[in-house]
């Protein structure tokens, strides 16, 4: 019950937290002076194409460009009324992309959900790779195990992940026939879900997968490989010793489960940092996420694309912080019952 | 009659250094207390892990066999696989640790942990073994065994997660109990408790016990046989009535002189009515305001110390006695001004005789800066006080140079003639603190506190951190300085005896409040309080001729709702304090 009590509680500060962010946001991306519609003008003026200039001047007022920034973004988030009415992110009308000249949600739409879903991929093979082979170079540390796992991860670290991107591309294509690039086969493109398409999803995610996860695993493995052995030194460890456990079965119960906080704790900055690290990757590798939208709307200023993109990505932020506060509250009583103790 | 456990000649080493246990042997009888005796380094610890073969992985045994006689007939320790070593270790030997605190899983359930010894040794599991632990756990005195198998280490006292381990480690009724420095991390009264529990146990189950401790005093209460360590080897061991009343060997001599006594008795002056008083605190409270875990969750307020009164005579060493929360640390914080009492309380430091009083409780910035000149701290864990990163000269000349006083070789020169006062080598200014002892860094503790040329030290504890022989030099030492430069020490202590030895009054707390004060042969001589009383009853004594006595430790160390009915508090109403005889004060209500 308590839990529940306090996920609540977190909840609220995450939508409070997500407001302020939401302010951060327009302000930043309205720092650069002028915005899309305004330099598209002078750029009409320019070179004398009055016609075009009239539709740019009813975009700038159908979307309020020429109102004081800070109604610009009540009208953006939908706290006021604008040219249309309530109509902002509250009410699920995202804006509209100068660029491509189309809905924001008609453009990052799929790209949305695969981003989801590549990250959650990367993540799932990060925890996958970093638990047992952490663990392992704990256990066995300063062994030929430990040095071989230390090296492999560094390996990861250090190699820049559009490069390992290529290199696996040209194997992976040449030794096991993997396809190059994009999340799905085109003819796939707009289609309705069926079986092949996701099948050809799954294949298309093998490598970006590998790619984007790498480095975090790496990093995750000689995080949770520090933790065990500082658990490892504690006094619990040799109490279950002495009470006849066998290692493997003591290593288990004891040191992981206090040094798995830390490895819940990370999810939480781990989403982010997979999505904006993943920029490069995606545009490397063709995937058709939000990564690259992001960038090329932040270099035309495409305000009302970019800062739905960054909205995204502090709700993924903020998402991933409060599971992993309420998983961290679930696995460790000190965090439940810090109250309780006194 | 053959040995439970027999050790032979056991060499251990590490690398390929000398060994750091030489030809150690010793041996348990069944239904038998063995004391392994010697100070930190002797080696005691490792001598009885390695009768559970759980030694530091880098630890190589080098010569010598361990023989167990048990019940599943006679095993060769050395040469058992890992497996059947699993099999023998929680079931047919047992063991407990000195930190409680840390010697039990955070994240698991104390029930968890104890039933689970059952469960690996095939004894059963489900309701029966739940039973069990529950009767185990009635058997070490919790009072709601249910409670505790449905709680979390960190929700019990240290006194009490000792007794979950206790419970954890009879429960599969072993035939031996190694006890690594039980209660050395325990206060007193709670130690004396533990120590009785043990005791009892044994007498019932007929289990025998290797206790490993640095207290001769447990020693004395605890032990059948007694085996003497220094630097490995085994110095002396025999019957403990033996050991103790006539040591034969000259170490075992020398931990007995060191060991401090509370004295038995004698007369004292009564104090001049004319005292000059360095420092005077007077009605000092302190409480702290907890904040809930959520923000709607009401908060608690904490009474750290209530009302206390405390006087420091110039050139005169008052202690403050009393347990973990007593708010004796409190106290001293409050006298060196690191914080500030709540309002209401006086608190006058006079650093002449002839000098203003300075108020502690309205400083500004300047004036607080010269009251630190004037009072310094020596605290209690010489290994954390000192920068590790800091050279000792560094480490001296720091104080000097944020007060700004003298140039670079002024402070050198300082710093050099301080160290030998401390009997400390100049040429140890260039080292690093990991290069020293426990003592020797205590040393440069109180050396660092003496750099300002101060009239007043406060004293956290400043040797509990340190073995007997050491504790001794370190006391000493602090007199000596006391007589050289008329320092006025305020001296925080859990130990009764080391008070007695070097205290001139005393003042007894407990939850707050101070409830006995006055010269130490008054308090120890005769005891009005009851939570004096069993302070001093639970005092271990190195005198096999007088053991702990129980009773008088488990009245007066309980809630203040348990003591005689004259001594007892009335919800947050205390008795006032009274005075029995000249300068000796007790909190009772009187007739």
């Amino acid at each position: 019950m308590a839990i529940l009590r306090y996920a609540f509680f977190r909840l609220l500060t995450m939508l409070a937290t997500l407001v302020v962010v939401s302010a951060l946001i327009f302000v930043i991306i309205n720092l650069p002076p002028g915005d899309y519609l305004s330099n598209q003008i002078n750029e009409l003026r320019a070179t004398g194409q009055e016609a075009g200039v009239a539709k740019a001047e009813f975009l700038r007022q159908e979307y309020a460009l020429d109102r004081p920034i800070w109604e610009q973004y009540l009208i953006w988030m939908g706290f006021s009324e604008g040219p249309q009415g309530f109509s902002g992110m509250l009410q699920g009308d995202f804006g509209w992309s100068f660029e491509f000249d189309e809905p924001v949600a008609d453009i990052v739409g799929e790209a949305l959900w695969l981003t989801v879903l590549v990250n959650l991929a990367a993540v799932l093979f990060v925890y996958a790779v970093a638990l047992p082979l952490g663990v392992l170079a704990a256990a066995k540390s300063k062994t030929w195990v430990d040095y071989t796992s230390a090296f492999v991860g560094y390996l990861g670290l250090a190699t820049p992940n559009f490069l390992l991107a290529l290199i696996l591309f040209y194997y992976g294509h040449k030794y096991l026939n993997l396809p190059i690039g994009g999340l799905m086969d085109p003819v796939y493109e707009g289609e309705p879900m069926s079986f092949d398409k996701m099948w050809s999803i799954l294949v298309h995610l093998i490598i970006p997968t590998f790619v984007i996860g790498t480095s975090g695993a790496a990093g995750m493995m000689q995080r949770l490989r520090a933790n065990m052995l500082d658990e490892l030194a504690k006094p619990y460890v040799e109490t279950a010793l002495a009470k006849g456990m066998a290692p493997p079965a003591m290593l288990k119960k004891y040191p992981l489960r206090v040094a798995f906080n830390p490895f819940v704790a990370d999810i939480g900055t781990l989403l982010p940092a997979l999505v904006s690290g993943s920029v490069l990757v995606s545009v490397v590798l063709g995937l058709q996420t939000i990564g690259p939208v992001l960038l090329q709307a932040l270099k035309s200023q495409d305000q009302f694309l970019a800062g739905f993109v960054l909205m995204f990505v502090a709700l993924l932020t903020l998402f991933g912080t409060l599971i992993s506060d309420v998983l961290l509250a679930l696995l460790d009583p000190r965090i439940r019952f810090g109250g309780r103790a006194k | 009659m053959t040995a439970l456990l027999e050790v032979e000649g056991l060499s251990i080493g590490f690398g390929g250094a000398a060994p750091v246990v030489d030809d150690v042997s010793f041996s348990v009888q069944k239904g038998e207390t063995l004391a392994l005796v010697g100070e930190s380094g002797s080696g005691k610890t490792l001598s009885c892990r390695a009768a559970m073969r759980l030694l530091p992985q880098v630890a190589q045994v080098r010569a010598g066999a361990v023989r167990f006689q048990g019940r599943n007939g006679p095993l060769d320790i050395m040469n058992l696989t890992t497996r059947q070593m699993c099999d023998v270790r929680g079931d047919q030997i047992s063991m407990i640790f000195q930190e409680p605190m840390r010697s039990l899983s955070p994240l698991h359930r104390i029930g968890n942990q104890v039933v689970e010894v059952l469960r690996l040794h095939g004894k059963g599991g489900g309701a029966k073994a739940k039973k069990k632990v529950l009767e185990t756990f009635e058997r070490v005195g919790f009072p709601d065994p249910e409670r505790v198998w449905k709680s979390y280490p960190f929700e019990l006292s240290g006194g009490m997660r000792q007794r979950a381990m206790i419970a954890m480690a009879i429960v599969a009724e072993p035939e031996l109990l190694i006890a690594d420095e039980p209660t050395t991390a325990l206060d007193v009264t709670t130690q004396a408790q533990v120590l009785g529990l043990i005791k009892d146990i044994q007498k019932e189950t007929d289990m025998s016990v290797i206790l490993v401790t640095h207290d001769l005093g447990v020693v004395a209460n605890m032990a059948d046989t007694v085996t003497v360590m220094n630097r490995g080897r085994v110095m002396e061991s025999g019957r403990a009535d033996a050991v103790l009343v006539a040591p034969a060997h000259g170490y075992t001599k020398k931990l007995f002189a060191a060991a401090p006594q509370i004295p038995e008795g004698c007369v004292w002056a009564p104090p001049e009515p004319d005292r000059d008083l360095i420092l005077q605190m007077k009605d000092v409270t302190k409480t702290y305001t907890l904040k809930g875990s959520a923000p709607w969750s009401p908060k608690t307020v904490v009474h750290a110390v209530r009302g206390v009164n405390l006087e420091v005579e110039r050139g005169k060493i008052t202690a403050v006695v009393g347990e973990s929360g007593s708010g004796k640390t409190t106290c001293a914080r409050i006298a060196l001004g690191a914080e500030p009492a709540d309002a209401g309380a006086t608190i006058l430091f006079r650093p002449d005789s002839d000098g203003r009083a300075i108020d502690l409780q309205s400083l500004d910035k300047m004036g607080r800066r010269d009251f630190q000149r004037k009072a310094q701290m020596v605290f209690q864990d010489p290994y954390s006080t000192l920068n590790p990163r800091m050279r000792v000269k560094e480490a001296l000349t720091e104080p000097l140079e944020i007060h700004g006083v003298g140039n670079a070789s002024e402070q050198m020169d300082r710093a050099t003639e301080i160290l030998k006062w401390v009997g400390l080598s100049p040429n140890m200014l260039t080292r690093y603190p990991h290069a020293f002892s426990g003592g020797q860094r205590q040393r440069l503790s109180i050396a660092r506190a003496l750099m300002l040329n101060p009239t007043f030290l406060v004293c956290d504890e400043p040797t509990s951190a340190l073995d007997v022989s050491v504790q001794e030099q370190i006391l000493n030492l602090l007199e000596d300085i006391r007589d050289r430069l008329n320092l006025s020490y305020l001296f925080i202590s859990h130990d009764l005896a080391v008070v007695a030895r070097i205290a001139d009054e005393v003042a007894v707390m407990r939850q707050g409040l101070v409830v006995e004060y006055g010269p130490p042969e008054a308090l120890f001589f005769n005891p009005q309080h009851p939570y004096t009383k069993a302070l001093i009853a639970a005092q271990p004594e190195p005198d096999i001729g007088r053991p702990i006595d129980l009773q008088v430790v488990a009245q007066g160390a309980g809630s203040p709702d348990t003591w005689p009915e004259g001594y007892r508090f009335s919800g947050a109403e205390a008795p006032p304090l009274r005075e029995v005889e000249t300068g000796h004060m007790v909190r009772f209500h009187g007739c």
